[in-house]
């Protein structure tokens, strides 16, 4: 089995149509090891964001290669990427993302319910109180703090245990002290269920707390910074 | 795409109602219109559906009632022979009832046409008749009488006075009021009360006067039973309980197969009514299916709002692992949870319908309309509902369902996104499902099928107009007016509701000017068209003795009319080809020349008006077999050619006669033709009465019409005299009547409609709230604003409305010219009505959706956003 969690191969992606079409990725490539905690930096419309989406399979490449867990992304089809993030990635978003029809453990246990898992519910209340949660089981999105909805994300995002946790700008909405928080929190939760991290972030010093910082600019990377 | 497996969906129906919780904390906004829309359109269905049923069911179990008894034989000219007579009276209860045409007269000369009925004591054998004989019919009390007391003569010798009971509406036509001495063929009667309730009125169809109702002796002396008078005689019979109707029919028709009568059971007691019920409630269905296919679009544009709604979730939840399948299957169990709201509703509306309307409709035709639960016709309208909303539903689910999360996070799916090709096969074969459903359901596929090729026709150049409506306001250079600039720019924008409305305001305005166009046509054809080319006056009944002198006192009363008159007899065709009737495969539409009598006639030469197409006339002095010149049209409708032999039975004798031509009828010009002439010695001896016409050049203005109808009537007492312009007056009354139906059923398509154009401007609320703080912002005012969005909406209702109109007119003209086979002229006030209505509802509509955007103050929309 491979030592990488995450190869990105002279990856390519244009969006848009037409007048409108703007090549975001212009054969990116880097590789991120199991276990590794690895910061993605880049200035705004960098295509950092962008790579974050194709390493998840939420957006396709449209030439390179992906391959994630040890899966070639490009091989699958939509349904199975959707199963493959369910096994496999938990993604934490900067706006959290959180369903606003559902309450807190019902967000949280979305995933395991979609694998069919029976204890859904109960590993999920054990998820949020693990993220300080425990009495906010039942409180819709708009009833809950940004600070509370990103700890909502995070247990959504580790919830099932993936290999793999990719955060976009977790930290991006929130303010310094809350921001701060959350970033110790989503460390400490990563490392204790030993998943190695993507971390997209344009605050260098969340950034810093990575094991390794990769510089995204016209998307391609440009430079590799050990921690 | 995989589907969920059990443990899925049950997952799947676990999100589902939390998906449902949500909406319904939102008071489940959005879906007023999708559950109204689907309301709708179920309810029209069900509601005609059910008054169907109703109708049916009322005819089936008061036939005895309307037929005035188990069942009736009818004969024409003379009545039933002792035989025959002798037969039935063995078998039950018997009551003689003989119908026909008269004129009723005052002293002072206004002479009004009625439908007289002439009764035995024994009538009727079924039923009440209620008569009231109080001066004032609206305060009286009716009461159940069976004609004797009233209808008795009353004085002796030459003083006796007979009595009649009649409709209030002759009262009122000839001024008369009840105890009033009137003058009936050569008969003094006394109006002796006014007929309530006549239990078998309907039998006799729809006439062109009032009943006048006297007893059989009246009518003997009344000196109306010429040889050859147009009287149709009646003998029923009313079994024994348990008496079997079925094997009595039979008996009686085998034992008396050339008896030449009619025999109508209770089951049967009104073939006419029930065929016109049945075409009209077919109309009805087919204008109900229009609205619940605009409703549909209201569905679709429900269900593409709360998507839209819904795409951050589905991405989520796509993000997280959720498949296609599963978000699909949450997402229809969730609308499909919702349509059946809607559809509950319809049926439960349409299953009302009947309950409210059954005493007016029933008022109306004279029926006790008794509603009747209906369970498989609402089952086939919530079926229609079902389909029309999964028709629906399927492409735009799909299109988000579709979507990669990527683009559902950046809310791509309304940028011009289509449905995959795999979506399209159960949208497909969804509509197939449904066209199979109502052209299987449909009694008569001849208009069903044109009328839903009109509505495909009607979506697919509208879905055109929208498109070219788009592709214009995005390619026109842009006005430097900015009300101008901003309208145009908003027709063209990305989620502009442009289609939507083009889409629901066009349909609705297709079948308004399609119903208006029809109508005006109709309208027109009846009152303007053909009188100047029709007759003034119809004369039945002139005794062939007294032709000469008739034509001798028209000559001299009606100057400058031309006088046509024939010979005419009533006659029914028992056999085709040798085959009887009974027995022989009639297409339904010719079934009606069989049901009954038909006038029948001979001639020497070619009537006027009318070409032979095919084969040659007789020679004038004609003696050989009997021939026969058939309208070609009908003959076609009948499978009949020239060189065929048809049997008719008039004045009892079975006549065979060979198909020697066939004929192009100009029945719209309404002068005297027959459909069946026969040579002129195949009725030799026959006591034939004449039917006369008079015509005036320019239609009969100038005339003196009601003078010369008094004179008439009161030189030939005996001669039923039918005014033209009274009979079209009749004939509009009850088109007006018919189009008041249909005009109630399109409004449930027109309420569907505005529905649908209201979730449209509705869905953009949100966008031009934004729009209208950002405008607010860099100086425009509220006024400049309010009339960007006013030329936004009546640009966008005119595109839709005048190809509406086109199509309508196309519709009409289809419908008059080849169906109805009357002239047509495009109604330019109607054109004018749709068009301004149209653009009066989308504008009042459109600002009065907007006017939320309005009222937000710019600082508190920007901040928000």
């Amino acid at each position: 089995m491979s030592d990488l969690a995450i190869r990105l191969d002279d990856v390519h992606l244009t969006l848009g149509r037409g007048s409108a079409a703007v090549e975001v990725l212009r054969g990116l490539s880097f590789a991120v090891r199991r276990g590794e905690r690895v910061g993605v930096v880049g200035a705004s419309g960098s295509g950092k964001s962008t790579a974050l989406m194709v390493t998840t399979g939420l957006e396709r490449a449209d030439r390179g290669r992906v391959e994630v867990a040890g899966t070639d992304l490009g091989r699958l089809d939509e349904d199975g990427l959707a199963l493959f993030r369910g096994a496999n990635v938990g993604i934490v978003f900067q706006s959290f993302h959180l369903v606003s029809d559902m309450t807190a453990i019902e967000n949280v246990a979305t995933p395991l319910e979609l694998r069919g898992e029976r204890d859904a519910f109960a590993r999920a209340r054990a998820e949020l109180e693990a993220v300080g949660l425990g009495a906010r089981l039942d409180h819709y999105p708009v009833q809950l703090s940004g600070g509370e909805q990103q700890r909502v994300a995070i247990a959504r995002a580790l919830v099932h245990r993936p290999a793999i946790v990719v955060a976009d700008e977790p930290t991006g909405n929130l303010d310094e002290a809350t921001g701060a928080a959350i970033a110790d929190l989503l460390f400490s939760r990563v490392a204790d269920v030993a998943a190695t991290l993507m971390l997209v972030t344009h605050d260098p010093e969340l950034a810093a707390r990575c094991d390794r910082v990769i510089h995204v600019r016209s998307g391609r990377v440009v430079d590799e910074v050990q921690a | 795409m995989t589907g969920p497996s059990p443990l899925d969906l049950a997952a799947a129906l676990r999100f589902a109602g939390r998906s449902l919780r949500g909406t319904a904390r939102r008071a489940f906004r959005g879906f007023g219109i999708f559950v109204a829309c689907l309301a709708l359109g179920v309810a029209a269905i069900a509601g005609v559906a059910t008054l169907g049923r109703s109708f049916d069911a009322s005819l089936a179990h008061q036939g005895d009632l309307i037929l005035g008894g188990d069942l009736a034989a009818s004969v024409n000219h003379q009545p039933l022979g002792p035989d025959e007579r002798a037969f039935l009276a063995a078998r039950g209860r018997t009551s003689d009832v003989a119908t026909l045409r008269a004129m009723v007269r005052r002293d002072d000369g206004t002479a009004v046409l009625v439908e007289a009925k002439a009764v035995d004591a024994a009538y009727p054998l079924t039923g009440r008749l209620l008569a009231a004989t109080d001066a004032d019919p609206v305060r009286a009390k009716a009461t159940a009488i069976d004609g004797r007391p009233l209808l008795a003569a009353v004085g002796e010798g030459e003083a006796r006075v007979f009595g009649a009971l009649v409709e209030d509406t002759l009262l009122a036509r000839l001024g008369a009021r009840l105890g009033d001495t009137v003058t009936v063929g050569t008969l003094h009667i006394r109006l002796a009360g006014v007929i309530v309730d006549e239990p078998d009125r309907l039998s006799s169809g729809i006439g062109f006067g009032p009943r006048l109702l006297m007893s059989r002796g009246a009518l003997e002396a009344s000196g109306l039973l010429a040889p050859g008078s147009l009287v149709r005689w009646h003998m029923r019979l009313a079994l024994p309980p348990g008496g079997d109707v079925p094997a009595t029919v039979a008996a009686a028709k085998a034992a008396f197969p050339s008896a030449g009568w009619e025999i109508r059971s209770r089951s049967e007691a009104a073939p006419g009514l029930k065929a016109t019920i049945d075409r009209f409630v077919q109309f009805l269905t087919l204008v109900g299916l229009t609205t619940l296919v605009i409703g549909g679009l209201g569905v679709a544009h429900a269900v593409t709002g709360h998507l839209e709604r819904r795409r951050e979730t589905i991405a989520i939840w796509k993000a997280l692992g959720a498949t296609r399948g599963f978000v699909f299957a949450v997402h229809a169990i969730e609308i499909a949870a919702l349509a059946l709201v809607g559809i509950l509703l319809g049926v439960a509306v349409g299953a009302l319908v009947p309950h409210v309307f059954a005493g007016p409709l029933g008022g109306a035709l004279g029926l006790d309309l008794v509603p009747v639960a209906a369970p498989d016709a609402l089952g086939f309208a919530a079926l229609e509902g079902a389909l029309t909303a999964a028709l629906f539903v399927v492409l735009p689910l799909g299109l988000a369902v579709d979507a990669g999360p990527a683009a559902l996070f950046r809310g791509e799916i309304e940028s011009g996104a289509r449905p995959r090709m795999a979506r399209w096969v159960p949208a497909a074969l969804l509509a197939l499902a449904l066209l199979a459903l109502v052209v299987g359901l449909t009694p008569d596929r001849r208009v069903t099928l044109p009328y839903l090729g009109a509505l495909v026709v009607a979506w697919a150049v509208l879905r055109l107009v929208a498109v070219g409506l788009v592709a214009t306001a995005r390619r026109i250079p842009r006005p430097s007016i900015f009300e101008w600039r901003t309208a145009i720019a908003a027709i063209a924008r990305p989620g502009a509701p442009t289609a939507s409305i083009v889409l629901s305001l066009g349909l609705g305005a297709t079948l308004l000017a399609a119903l208006a166009q029809v109508e005006s046509g109709l309208s027109r054809a009846l009152s303007s068209t053909l009188p100047d080319q029709a007759p003034s006056f119809f004369f039945l009944d002139v005794p062939s003795r007294d032709a000469d002198a008739f034509r001798d006192f028209l000559g001299e009363k009606a100057v400058g009319g031309t006088v046509a008159d024939v010979p005419m007899l009533r006659g029914r065709i028992v056999a085709l080809k040798g085959v009887p009737v009974e027995k022989a495969a009639i297409p339904e539409n010719a079934r009606f020349l069989l049901d009954g009598d038909r006038g029948v006639t001979y001639a020497a030469t070619a009537p006027a008006n009318s070409t032979v197409v095919e084969g040659t006339w007789w020679a004038p002095d004609h003696a050989g077999p009997p021939q026969v010149s058939f309208d070609a049209e009908r003959a076609k409708d009948l499978g009949l050619a020239v060189g065929d032999h048809i049997t008719v039975n008039v004045l009892g004798r079975d006549v065979e006669a060979t198909i020697a031509n066939l004929r192009r009828i100009e029945w719209d010009r309404l002068s005297i033709n027959f459909f069946m002439v026969f040579s002129p010695d195949a009725f030799r001896g026959a006591p034939a009465t004449r039917l006369v016409t008079v015509t005036f050049p320019d239609g009969g203005r100038g005339v003196d019409e009601p003078a010369l109808l008094a004179e008439v009537v009161k030189r030939f007492p005996v001669v039923s005299a039918i005014r033209v312009k009274d009979a079209l007056t009749r004939v509009e009354d009850l088109m007006r009547r018919a189009a008041s139906g249909v005009s109630a059923v399109a409004g449930f398509a027109v309420v569907a409609a505005i529905l649908v154009l209201a979730g449209a401007l509705g869905a953009r609320q949100e966008a031009r709230i934004r729009d209208a703080a950002v405008l607010t912002a860099i100086g425009a005012t509220r006024r400049r604003l309010l009339a960007a969005l006013g030329l936004e909406f009546a640009l966008t209702a005119l595109a839709a409305s005048v190809f509406a109109v086109a199509v309508g007119i196309a519709a009409a003209w289809w419908v008059l010219t080849r169906v109805m086979k009357l002239p047509f002229t495009p109604d330019p006030l109607a054109v004018v009505a749709v068009v301004g209505a149209t653009l009066v509802l989308a504008v009042g509509l459109g600002l009065l959706s907007t006017r939320a955007a309005l009222s937000r103050r710019p600082a508190e929309v920007l901040r928000a956003s």
